[in-house]
């Protein structure tokens, strides 16, 4: 329903495709036989968790059942996504943050006596510890002399990206992988660790990388009872192939009759 | 100072506001002198979460500027994002354009003393103005008005192939005229709306290029000329003490016609230049470049070609009329009213060059219109009133600008040219100067020209100077 709504053309967001609109709910066909979904076997490896990894294939043998056709294919791009990712993020939110510098937007240092005062007080003391890391990340990687060897390299990175999919997409509608190799995380318990929580990340930046339409559903839970996500992933406006394979999942299993959200507590 | 022994290398980037009726990435008006703050919208003062939309009358406008300066034009062009600190600066960036200008490779010709020279255009691409500080009487601070941010500017980045300050100055001039002809911009140097960047530098010839000096934000043809001449010799007599230039920012000061550091060369800065994600790629079509190139209007080379040949007129005061499209659009204008273009090319050469000169006004300040100069020459053709009193007529357009018949009503300028009245002037003058009259008949030409004149001061510049001329000779020879 939302997608819906923001579908379409915004003639002031220049970036924003013309495409005619689509009413996506008439994508819930509740069927996906016949349909070809490319498993990645390098997202199910090294560093993710067990009970995600035995959910994961349990959704593969629902899918089988409903009559889709499941193939393992390879796409070795996370680790590339996952450095494009943060490096064009950060480097992003390092120039748009740059408004927040105590002249008109942002918080004004009291201290502040002269104007590079201002700014570097103002930012100093306005901003968070991780909103701080990505500012510097995004200026390191932006400045003269590391701009070939970060941003340029990160560009060239998700045209990768984006040729590995669409290879795929030559032969499969749909791509299954998990959320995230581990469930989420209690507040603040990685705050220590930026760099294992930017990890968590690894299967979901890809879709942002290359472009792509992507859906997150559950897909069962844990023994902590945590939800446990999987993946679609769908070719370039392809939306309702994934939204109706995601919907007829959704019915097969009843997630929504059978789990009902009880938090347990407790780390996983 | 041994000036002789040096070559001077100058270099010059020109930023030009468009004249666009809005902004480059938003719909503001960008109509100059407007109460601060009051051309904004959340855009232009970058609220966070807004986004810029590129005004395709921008690319426009540059692409005209790139083929009017014989560019490549680019197919392939973008925008990037140039990072900096600065309260004018509303989103710490400034969309410019990095490594893919929209015009690139151009040049322009100028006249030298040593004859035609090419000057080579090296970009032509667009960016943003920022916003502009004032200093706040009351409070001591600054306070900061946001109508010019997001005003388009294209800059202009010439090879550094001058070699004087006349030559700067006539690549400037050519350049402005340019812009001016394919009314892309109004080139207002007091409304900063044509301004300098200029990088002076010198060496003896044989040798590698000096270290280089950039003087910023230069508005008068005046003082760009003198702070060029004052830079090649003080860089020449530091080189001569056998100190070292400084690659720096300095400022031009007028009162004092001398430069000042600005900057500090430490705080070279690194603007983190990088594609802007919120647009797309500038993508020009074949076809797109065709409309544009058949769209521009007539150029100067080509308008000056039509006076030599359709007016005769010369080589020098061709270039005079058509170095401003202002004073060539004024030109043609009175020709279709008056058909006199010797007349005209006289009154623009002569009286109204003087004036703008005098007052420092640019051509297009003249407050007066072509009709108005077309019929101050029908008034002269007709014998209604003289030249002289032409002149003041001339000046009276400059100060209140009317139809001329109607000011020489009002201040009584009508020639006398009643046969009566003008007698009784003469024989007025003939009585008062016997003397003159036995000069006259003692073979002395000249004393017709006193009469003459004195008969002129008698009706204040008023009476018909050929009726004149005639009358008192037949007087004389009775
Ligand atoms: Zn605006």
């Amino acid at each position: 329903m939302l997608l819906n709504l923001i579908a379409g053309h915004d003639e002031k967001d220049t970036t924003s495709s013309d495409r005619p609109k689509v009413d996506y709910t008439l994508s819930l066909k509740n069927d996906v036989k016949g349909l070809k979904i490319g498993v990645p076997k390098e997202f199910y490896g090294k560093g993710l968790n067990e009970e995600v990894k035995a959910k994961l294939e349990e959704a593969i043998e629902k899918y089988r059942e409903l009559g889709a056709i499941v193939e393992e294919v390879s796409l070795d791009i996370a680790e590339f996504s996952l450095a494009a990712y943060y490096i064009v993020a950060c480097a992003e939110a390092s120039s748009n943050l740059g408004r927040f510098d105590g002249i008109r937007y942002g918080h004004r240092s009291e201290s502040a006596k002269e104007l590079n005062e201002i700014f570097i007080k103002s930012r100093s003391e306005g901003f968070g510890d991780e909103v701080k890391r990505r500012i510097i990340l995004g200026t390191y990687v932006l400045s003269s002399g590391y701009y070939d060897a970060y941003y340029k390299k990160a560009q060239q990175a998700r045209t990768l990206v984006m040729n590995k999919f669409s290879k795929i997409f030559e032969d499969y509608d749909a791509i299954l992988t998990p959320t995230s190799p581990v469930v989420a995380f209690n507040i603040g318990e990685k705050s220590n660790n930026p760099l294992e929580m930017y990890l968590a990340d690894i299967y979901t930046v890809s879709v942002n990388v290359a472009g792509l339409p992507g859906i997150s559903i559950p897909c069962g839970v844990d023994k902590c009872g945590m939800p446990i996500g999987m993946q679609l992933i769908g070719n370039k406006f392809q939306e309702e192939t994934i939204l109706n394979a995601a919907y007829t999942f959704e019915q097969a299993i009843e997630f929504r009759k059978k789990y009902k959200p009880e938090f347990k507590g407790g780390a996983n | 100072m041994p000036r002789e022994d040096y070559e001077v290398v100058i270099g010059i980037e020109v930023h030009a506001e468009l004249s666009t009726k809005t902004k480059i990435f938003c719909s503001c008006p960008t109509t100059f002198g407007a109460a601060p703050n009051t051309q904004v919208c959340p855009i232009c003062m970058a609220m966070p979460g807004t986004l810029p939309v590129l005004n395709e009358r921008v690319v426009e406008y540059a692409v005209k500027a790139g083929l009017a300066t014989n560019c490549e034009i680019s197919r392939d062009s973008k925008n990037d994002r140039k990072n900096y600190f600065y309260p004018d600066l509303p989103k710490s960036y400034q969309i410019s354009q990095y490594d893919k200008p929209l015009c690139m490779n151009g040049y322009v010709e100028i006249e030298t003393a040593e004859g035609k020279k090419k000057i080579g255009i090296e970009r032509i691409h667009i960016e943003e103005d920022t916003g502009k500080l004032n200093h706040d009487d009351f409070g001591g601070g600054s306070l900061l008005d946001l109508n010019r941010a997001g005003v388009p500017l294209i800059e202009t980045v010439s090879r550094p192939d001058m070699r004087s300050a006349a030559e700067a100055d006539a690549y400037l001039k050519k350049l402005k005229s340019i812009f001016e002809y394919i009314e892309v911009s109004d080139c207002k140097m007091q409304e900063a709306s044509f301004r300098a960047d200029i990088n002076v530098s010198v060496h003896k010839p044989g040798t590698p290029y000096g270290t280089r000096t950039e003087m910023k934000g230069m508005d008068s043809f005046r003082s760009i000329t003198r702070a060029i001449e004052y830079e090649i010799d003080r860089q020449i007599e530091v080189i001569e003490n056998g100190g070292k230039i400084y690659q720096e920012t300095l400022r031009w000061d007028d009162v004092s016609g001398k430069t000042f550091s600005m900057r500090d060369k430490e705080d070279a800065q690194d603007y983190r230049y990088f594609p802007d994600p919120d647009l797309v790629a500038i993508n020009l079509s074949e076809e797109y470049i065709q409309n544009v190139k058949e769209s521009l209007p007539e150029l100067p080379e080509s308008r000056k070609q039509r006076y030599l040949e359709e007016y005769n007129l010369s080589e020098k005061d061709a270039n005079i009329i058509t170095s401003s499209k202002y004073l060539s659009d004024l030109f043609e204008g009175a020709i279709k009213v008056c058909n006199n273009p010797k007349a005209v090319n006289n009154w623009i050469i002569s009286d109204i060059s003087r004036i703008l000169n005098e007052t420092e006004m640019e051509p297009i300040e003249i407050p007066f219109d072509s009709k108005q100069l077309g019929k101050l020459v029908i008034l002269i053709d007709k014998g209604t009133i003289s030249s002289s009193i032409g002149k003041k007529v001339v000046t009276e357009l400059f100060e209140n600008p009317r139809d001329p018949e109607e000011i020489i009503k009002e201040k009584g300028w009508i020639q006398i040219s009643d046969e009566g009245a003008i007698k009784e002037v003469v024989i007025k003058i003939l009585e008062a100067n016997p003397q003159s009259i036995a000069d006259y008949k003692a073979g002395k030409d000249r004393a017709l020209g006193f009469l003459v004149g004195q008969a002129m001061k008698e009706t204040k510049g008023k009476a018909n100077p050929q009726m004149l001329n005639k009358m008192f000779l037949e007087e004389l020879k009775k």
